[in-house]
């Protein structure tokens, strides 16, 4: 005969409160993917901040900006003089124009230009840049080479170097309270002072320019470019053909600012007139 | 009367909304392609977006002021044609048996987009001659772009010294006659994977 056991009641309910426990266990598995998936999606959201276009369109303008300062002035500039009023004018339709742009992509955009001041002779046109450093390289032919509108400190040695692909300088011109030339062998020459200073009309045979650099690829330096203000010009032609010009006028400082929904941007530059 | 009808109904409540739970999750888990609209699909369109920004640096990158950029170049030799891909180069899509075009623009595009499947649009965006509108030209073209595309863009300042007269085919014109600026464009690249 089988042996039949009956399950009580209570037994019955142990089994369903186990079946609970388990749904409830079930329930925090998925609370806990659900929480962990949601992390995963966040760091992706931050990673997503990268896309930001933000600075490359900021970097855009100011490139923008710097390059088209220098085209307002060289626009507005004919024969050494400068209309300011066409500089003017260029900038606001410039201004006008490139804020609608920015602002159909979402940007509001802000572009000053300051007024001009004088150029020191450093590589970067101020008080505090590099004052040694090399203006022209590898050039074969110089057709202007103009100083003017300067001024200087009694004892100061702004000095202008022309060294050779070897090494060798083939002539050195500094300008104080008088000119100093010094030739290819060394020899020097003094003149009196005269502004413009045209590197490539002062001094006689052996002490001209041409007679000194002819048939030579050389580079031009200036030194102690800090202790001189003022603009200059070269123009001329490379060993690869190609002609060149040199040139400063002014600096003229552009501000411009950008604001996103995301971000504010606002920057200043000094800008060197016309190169 | 069984008590343990109550028990069993939020058994059945608790069953059918696991079951739901768990379809819900697997088909957001299974669905993720690079084409979704999904955290997998952001990373895409951010690579798409480094590379289209890095493409128009290296080609409106110029060492001298005085000398154009490729870009500028590219943009400044167009005649206002609309080209597309036919399988080896750009041609004129009305034209497909003419010269194809063959400049900075279109090498970088083919080297770095054709080759690794990635469709590809370049439109000028333009003001009209009173500036008071916007236009856009499209220049070379990969047809119309997927919800995922990225668009990339670079403004360009064009001045009167540097404009031929064959730009005039494009239909941009001078919008400020009385300084030098001739026109300010933007060069929009839309990218998508295909």
């Amino acid at each position: 005969m089988a042996h039949v056991t009956f399950m009580s009641l209570s037994d019955r309910d142990d089994g369903q409160m186990l079946l609970m426990a388990g749904f409830i266990v079930a329930f925090g598995l998925i609370a806990i993917t659900l929480m962990l998936s949601d992390i995963l999606y966040a760091t992706s959201l931050a990673s997503e901040a990268s896309m930001d276009p933000v600075k490359y369109d900021f970097l855009n303008l100011q490139q923008l900006a710097n390059s088209e300062t220098k085209n307002a002035y060289k626009s507005s500039t004919i024969n050494g003089y400068t209309n300011w009023s066409t500089f003017e004018k260029y900038n606001s339709n410039y201004i006008g124009n490139i804020s609608k742009i920015y602002a159909g992509e979402g940007y509001a955009i802000k572009v000053e230009r300051g007024s001009p001041y004088e150029v020191r002779f450093t590589a970067n046109g101020l008080l505090s840049g590099n004052p040694e450093w090399r203006v022209v390289g590898n050039a074969t032919n110089i057709y202007t080479f103009k100083i003017y509108n300067y001024n200087y400190s009694v004892g100061d040695s702004f000095q202008i170097d022309v060294v050779n692909l070897t090494g060798i300088r083939l002539y050195s011109v500094k300008i104080n309270t008088i000119i100093t030339i010094i030739n290819r062998t060394g020899a020097i020459s003094t003149i009196s002072l005269t502004d413009p200073v045209d590197l490539l009309a002062i001094g006689d045979t052996p002490f001209t320019f041409n007679t000194n650099t002819q048939g030579q690829t050389y580079s031009i330096y200036f030194n102690n470019g800090d202790q001189i203000a003022g603009r200059f010009n070269i123009t001329g032609k490379s060993a690869s053909n190609q002609t060149f010009i040199k040139a400063r006028d002014y600096m003229i400082n552009s501000t411009i600012s950008l604001t996103s929904s995301r971000a504010r941007l606002n920057i200043t530059t000094p800008v060197s007139v016309p190169w | 009367m069984d008590d343990n009808a109550q028990m069993q109904t939020i058994e059945a409540v608790i069953s059918a909304a696991m079951m739901m739970l768990i379809i819900v999750f697997s088909i957001g888990a299974t669905s993720i392609t690079p084409l979704t609209s999904s955290t997998a699909n952001a990373h895409v369109e951010a690579e798409l977006q480094t590379l289209g920004e890095d493409m128009l640096n290296i080609l409106d990158y110029t060492q001298d002021i005085e000398s154009p950029s490729s870009l500028r170049r590219d943009i400044l030799n167009w005649t206002g044609s609309r080209y597309v891909w036919n399988g080896s180069c750009y041609a004129d899509q009305a034209n497909k048996t003419g010269i194809p075009l063959e400049n900075n623009l279109t090498n970088l595009l083919s080297f770095s987009l054709k080759r690794r499947g990635i469709a590809h649009n370049v439109e000028i965006i333009y003001f009209s001659s009173d500036g008071s509108t916007l236009n856009s030209l499209p220049f070379i073209w990969d047809g119309d772009p997927s919800n995922n595309a990225v668009s990339v863009s670079r403004k360009l300042v064009l001045h009167d010294r540097e404009v031929g007269s064959t730009f005039n085919a494009t239909g941009i014109r001078d919008m400020d006659p009385q300084t030098d600026i001739y026109n300010i464009i933007v060069v929009k690249l839309t990218l998508w994977r295909m």
